[in-house]
């Protein structure tokens, strides 16, 4: 079986529940995509811990927990509008 | 606050190995991971209502079959972006709204990837500090912008890169609702 480097085999990891946040990993194959099942999940005060058997693949994914507040989004929109040339108001104009 | 010291609150959770973000090599199909200068597509613009046309910096966040003019199948010439704009133009706008005690919070969090929104990514060409996706603004626009004089590919991510990405478009997308919905055990 031809294993891909981690960094390939995590980017399939796909989030489950919040409680399990990784459930699977799938890794690629000469003979097409296979998956398997992360055995250890653990929450940790900074993200979801996971580790996936028969390999030492191992992460700790983020936790995606910081919203924006109403200010810090109102800015972030004038960061936008600042940051592009304006072409044309009230029609999508390409060319 | 001074961008130098925003980049370093930024860049001191050494969350990412973000050498290994960017790729050199830049001559992948449309939609792998591409980043592009002078692009046009449409933003709302809630003073008066009306969505602007503009042009700028993005991620073409749609996949390269799904615009392959090898593949004859309708809708393939219409593509999904999401903006970028400098980490300078970033604090300026957020300097003016936040304490820097406040904004300081805000760029550790940034840094160490707990912000569901936004999408940091490190320095490149016109991004001298790094920019920022914001991924509440996901827009589309059409093919033919990306083949104006204007469109420049700027960048290419790497599979590290894009697994950064799609992590958060992923949650940012996809996370559970809240809400319990009727039918949910079945």
């Amino acid at each position: 079986m031809d294993m891909m480097p981690v960094d390939d085999y995590l980017y399939y990891a796909r989030y489950g529940t919040p409680t399990t946040v990784i459930q699977e990993a799938a890794y690629q194959t000469s003979g097409g995509r296979r998956v398997l099942h992360a055995s250890s999940v653990a929450e940790t005060s900074h993200g979801t811990h996971f580790f996936i058997p028969d390999t030492n693949v191992q992460t700790t994914i983020p936790k995606q927990d910081r919203l924006l507040t109403a200010e810090e989004d109102q800015a972030l929109w004038r960061a936008l509008r600042s940051s592009v040339k304006l072409v044309s108001k009230g029609r999508l104009k390409i060319k | 606050m001074d961008v130098t010291d925003a980049y370093q609150a930024v860049t001191s959770t050494d969350h990412y190995d973000y050498g290994k973000f960017f790729s050199v090599d830049t001559s992948g199909a449309l939609g792998v991971g591409q980043i592009f200068d002078g692009i046009r597509y449409p933003v709302f613009d809630k003073n008066d209502a009306l969505f602007d046309t503009v042009e700028g910096l993005v991620y073409l966040l749609t996949h390269e079959c799904d615009i392959s003019m090898e593949n004859e199948r309708p809708f393939n010439d219409y593509l999904m972006l999401c903006p970028i704009f400098s980490l300078e133009n970033c604090i300026t706008e957020l300097s003016a709204s936040l304490s820097d005690e406040s904004l300081l919070g805000f760029l550790a969090n940034l840094g160490a990837d707990r912000v569901s929104r936004v999408v940091y990514i490190p320095p490149l060409l016109t991004l001298k500090y790094g920019g920022i996706m914001y991924l509440n603004q996901i827009s589309h626009t059409h093919i033919s912008s990306f083949n104006s004089d204007d469109a420049t590919q700027i960048a290419s991510v790497t599979s590290y890169g894009l697994r950064i990405i799609d992590y958060k478009v992923t949650n940012h997308l996809l996370r559970p609702k809240t809400a319990n919905l009727p039918l949910m055990q079945y």
